[in-house]
């Protein structure tokens, strides 16, 4: 009997790890491909209008904290399917989600300060008030500038003067660099006597009751608004997005009515590499209500684009106060969290536990870099797009994060007219450590070799890659490279393998012919693997690279990292 | 042989059920992606890039919810009907409405879960009248109703003197009286009903930040029936003697109180003390002979152990009473121990005296914000004469459970209370000291 159950046992691994090695077979993509990389994902076909969808805060806090993680919970194997929409260079195309900008191009000082700005604010000259802003935290309302344009104007809290406007308008232009859609976010100040009121202005009260507009409504939202010794009052004016607005974006799950909207959410690298850059810029209120759907009409065609608004809650702000210790480094409703100081009895309290006060500018609030680490971060609710988030993704964004050079984030900073230089400063200094800490993280999980570049010699071709661990790190110590090259049909063949002293590889005529010939189909032939490595690592990038013997012509047809 | 058969058989079962849950792993991770961004390409040997997609749309099918009928589909629908009437919203529109206010749990030891509504004048604004009306009624037929007035006439915000009038109705259909003393016999579990009407006039002072005065009359005309729970025996019935059973009574009552208050935060104290002593004449209206002096007191102690985050707090309650002369006490005003305030190991209402003391400990920690856990231990007794304080009449109980707090109070908590005669869950809504 006894023998049995050891039997048991044993069929019961086998069984276990079949369904591993199938799992991973089955996720394991197609990684190379002799046709150009597809860099826009064309999901901007013409579509009807769609239904609008919203949610609320309770609903988006309720489902993601106490429904999801569990009706969903990770199931086995999960963690290892790769995003969808990723191209063989492992890049993310061009989509109604996402733009490749900064990652891709370095973006110049005055594009980062743009950002997606049409105006530089609502124009000068009176404002009239058409409706007060009801949803959201902080005080607010709707403006029409003499121009016609709309926007809404939302408040510093009282004693943080700066703080959620300075933020909002900073994060914008991160958000906008890094590829997102946002909206025109810009700081704004003016004085009591230029709002008029609109007669047809209306307010929606506490008790959800639609009424009428009054002086007295917007004195009273004022109130709660800080300003200025002069009196003036700085707001963060939010231009009113083109097209019409169809509801949020969920982070999992498709939405039913769009045609376009095919990849499953949570398997959009763009969405799950979005907590990478919410950790840089601690956007701690990500979630389905700080998101925009907007039916558009461009070149004709109307489908959907999709927005971030709302960046209130980033970097040291937490819109009506500064951060709470805890922002960053646990759920608003933390399982895990809980477990751990419930098995200990209370003895397990870590820093963030502490209360602490760490605001060190009342215009920046409290947002430091010396405990930050990046994978731990943690959304204000856990997001199924962010769970899945893998060290493909991960790396990809981090890519874009450490594209950033010191002078764009001082000068995405500047936007946040910040009136105290030192704060504005340490905003900076904080920025860039976090930016720093994320290459770090995350370049180390993988191979971090990159941006390959084939250069044509007269013996033949040369590929030039940049280590950015070692580029990131400003280390130029000697390190040293390994590669392999083998039949990309047969990667067990080598056709060449040895050791490099600096990130270069020179491939000889006589290798290139042998690549040329390589392959036993027409997708495979012509087509070489390379590995590369630095010595001693086990992590290590494969890239394929297409010979035509023809042309005597080198081209880059696969990446991954 | 059968059971080599049975363990052969179990072993190909488990085989087949989980090379078809590989499969459908397998299948279920490749079903969304069937072909590669690559294998696209290589299909279309011309790619347009205006209208290429990164996925296949034709292997990537619109998920038709309706006919997914797995339960995550299932429960996806359902929440996705709950989200579209926009229900949770539509509760916090109620919850601050400043005229309304929704009740919930109980009213009092034994009472069970309850709904109820509290009717004011605009709470959201500082007034110096304050009306409030209140009913309550929990799925155990308890009842409350009360209607009242307070008035401040320094300021509705200093509340430095203030003028309470309340009046009041109760029904307390299933209380419970296990007969009188430390050693009374938990087999005799009786129940009675409470009909209760009166009302009580306080006034307030505050004369200090933390020490506030005051004097009150309180009236109260009650009558007892047989207890409406028919698993346990009627009290009336069990112990027909007890003073107060048969007629009820009607007991006119001045008191004073003094308290003092040195907590940190009232609702959630984590450092600070805190103590209140009530003491009232008790004397019945009409043909009746009953009167006695009351007398209360609440201590209570709460220290941080290196963060406010973990604090350790104490509770002291006494209950008093001294019939005057050859007077009684209404057995349901006697004092008692067991219940969610006390020894909260055993059922409510389990121990009657004439005099009570009890005391708390509580370590409570903060497992996240929001949400804390506590362990306790209770001890206490009833007793007739100071004699009768023994450690064979102490009784003790102890426990552990969680909280769910706010900033200002604790809203709800669940208990495990365990005492020589078993375990209790107490799920309750407010803190317990």
């Amino acid at each position: 009997m006894r023998t049995y159950r050891w039997l048991e046992a044993a069929v019961f691994a086998l069984c276990l790890a079949s369904s591993c090695a199938l799992t991973t077979v089955a996720q394991r993509p197609h990684l190379y491909s002799k046709q150009e990389p597809i860099r826009l994902d064309f999901d901007m076909q013409n579509i009807s209008k769609p239904a609008t969808y919203e949610t609320g805060y309770l609903w988006d806090f309720s489902n993601n904290t106490f429904i999801q993680p569990f009706t969903k919970a990770p199931r086995f194997g999960r963690k290892s399917v790769e995003a969808y929409n990723v191209n063989v260079l492992d890049e993310v195309p061009n989509s109604s989600w996402f733009t490749n900008r900064n990652g891709l191009r370095q973006m110049s000082v005055a594009e980062i300060k743009r950002g997606p700005n049409e105006t530089d604010g609502p124009a000068p000259g009176p404002l009239t008030v058409v409706k007060g802003k009801t949803n959201g935290i902080t005080p607010g309302f709707q403006v029409k500038d003499s121009r016609g344009d709309i926007y809404l104007l939302k408040f510093d809290p009282i004693g943080y003067l700066e703080m959620s406007s300075g933020a909002e308008a900073i994060s914008t232009r991160l958000f906008y660099a890094i590829g997102y859609n946002v909206p025109q976010n810009t700081i704004y100040r003016f004085r009591r006597d230029q709002l008029k009121l609109d007669p047809k202005a209306t307010f929606t009260d506490s008790m959800g009751q639609k009424r009428q507009l009054t002086e007295a409504d917007i004195d009273a939202i004022l109130k709660l608004a800080a300003s200025y010794p002069n009196g003036e009052y700085r707001a963060l004016a939010s231009k009113f997005l083109k097209g019409k607005p169809v509801g949020n974006f969920k982070f999992a799950g498709v939405r039913e009515d769009d045609p376009n909207d095919i990849i499953p959410h949570e398997h959009r690298r763009d969405l799950r590499g979005l907590r990478v850059f919410a950790a840089w810029l601690n956007h701690n209120d990500i979630r389905n209500g700080n998101n925009l759907d907007m039916f558009v009409k461009e070149d004709g065609r109307e489908f959907i684009r999709h927005y971030l608004i709302d960046f209130g809650s980033t970097l040291g702000s937490d819109t009506a106060f500064p951060n709470s210790n805890e922002v960053g480094y646990a759920h608003q409703v933390d399982f895990g969290e809980a477990r751990k100081s419930l098995l200990t009895f209370g003895l397990y309290q870590p820093h963030w536990r502490s209360t602490e006060n760490r605001v060190q500018f009342t215009s920046v609030g409290n947002f430091a870099s010396d405990k930050f680490k990046p994978h731990q971060w943690k959304s204000n609710f856990p997001m199924e797009a962010f769970q899945n988030l893998t060290d493909r993704d991960a790396y990809w964004a981090a890519k874009i994060v450490a594209s950033f050079t010191d002078e764009q984030i001082r000068a995405a900073v500047a936007t946040g007219e910040l009136s105290d230089p030192k704060a504005a400063e340490y905003l900076t200094q904080q920025l860039i450590k976090r930016r720093d800490a994320i290459a770090q993280e995350y370049f180390n999980r993988n191979a971090a070799l990159d941006d390959l570049q084939l250069q044509q010699t007269s013996n033949g071709w040369v590929i030039n890659f940049t280590d950015l661990k070692i580029q990131f790190a400003r280390n130029n110590d000697e390190t040293t490279y390994e590669y392999q090259l083998s039949p990309a049909g047969n990667p067990n063949q080598i056709l060449a393998k040895g050791k490099l002293d600096s990130p270069r590889l020179e491939l000889s005529s006589e290798l290139l012919r042998q690549i040329a010939t390589s392959g036993s189909t027409e997708a495979d032939r012509g087509v070489a693997q390379l590995k590369l490595k630095r010595t001693g690592d086990k992590k290590e990038m494969v890239a394929w690279v297409f010979y035509e013997d023809l042309r005597k012509h080198l081209r880059l047809v696969g990446q991954l990292n | 042989m059968f059971t080599r058969l049975k363990t052969t058989q179990m072993i190909s079962c488990q085989m087949m059920i989980w090379l078809m849950l590989s499969a459908a792993i397998a299948g279920q991770a490749q079903a969304p992606q069937p072909t590669t961004p690559a294998q696209q390409q290589a299909e279309s040997p011309k790619p347009d890039s205006q209208n290429q997609r990164i996925v296949d749309p034709a292997k990537m099918p619109k998920p038709d919810p309706k006919q997914d009928k797995s339960l995550s589909a299932k429960i996806d629908r359902v929440l996705t009907r709950f989200e579209d009437t926009k229900m949770l919203e539509q509760i916090k529109i109620f919850m601050n409405n400043p005229y309304v206010h929704a009740r919930f749990g109980g009213i009092g030891d034994g009472s069970g879960f309850g709904l109820g509504v509290e009717f004011t004048n605009n709470a959201s604004k500082p007034s110096n009248v304050r009306l409030s009306s209140i009913l309550h009624a929990t799925f155990r037929q308890y009842v409350l109703a009360t209607a009242g007035i307070s008035v401040d006439p320094t300021g509705g915000k200093r509340e430095r003197f203030q003028l309470d009038f309340t009046g009041r109705y109760q029904l307390r259909p299933r209380d419970n009286f296990y007969g009188l003393g430390p050693d009374s016999f938990r087999s005799n579990r009786s129940n009675y009903d409470l009909q209760e009407r009166g009302f009580n006039f306080a006034a307030g002072w505050k004369v200090t930040k933390s020490v506030r005065l005051g004097a009150g009359l309180d009236f109260s005309a009650a009558r007892v029936f047989d207890g409406q729970d028919p698993r346990f025996a009627k009290t009336p019935k069990l112990f027909p003697t007890l003073p107060g059973l048969t007629r009820g009574a009607s007991l006119l009552s001045p008191q004073l109180f003094i308290e003092f208050d040195k907590r940190n935060n009232p609702g959630n104290a984590t450092k600070g003390v805190y103590a209140n002593f009530v003491a009232s004449s008790n004397d019945s209206v009409g043909k009746d002979d009953f009167g006695f002096v009351n007398m209360r007191m609440d201590v209570r102690g709460y220290v941080p152990l290196g963060t406010p985050r973990r604090v350790f707090a104490a509770r002291l309650i006494g209950n008093f009473n001294n019939p005057k002369g050859g007077s009684e006490i209404p057995f349901y005003r006697l004092a008692h121990i067991g219940d969610t305030q006390t020894m909260r190991g055993y059922r409510q209402f389990r121990f009657y005296g004439r005099n009570a003391l009890a005391a708390n400990f509580e370590y409570r920690f903060e497992l996240i914000p929001g949400i804390g856990a506590l362990a306790f231990t209770d001890v206490g007794q009833v007793f007739d004469r100071r004699t009768q304080i023994t450690a064979q009449n102490l009784h003790a109980t102890w426990g552990g459970g969680i909280e769910f707090k706010s900033k200002k109070s604790t809203l709800f908590r669940i208990l495990v209370g365990r005492s020589g005669e078993g375990t209790r869950i107490i799920i309750g809504f407010g803190p317990t000291f």
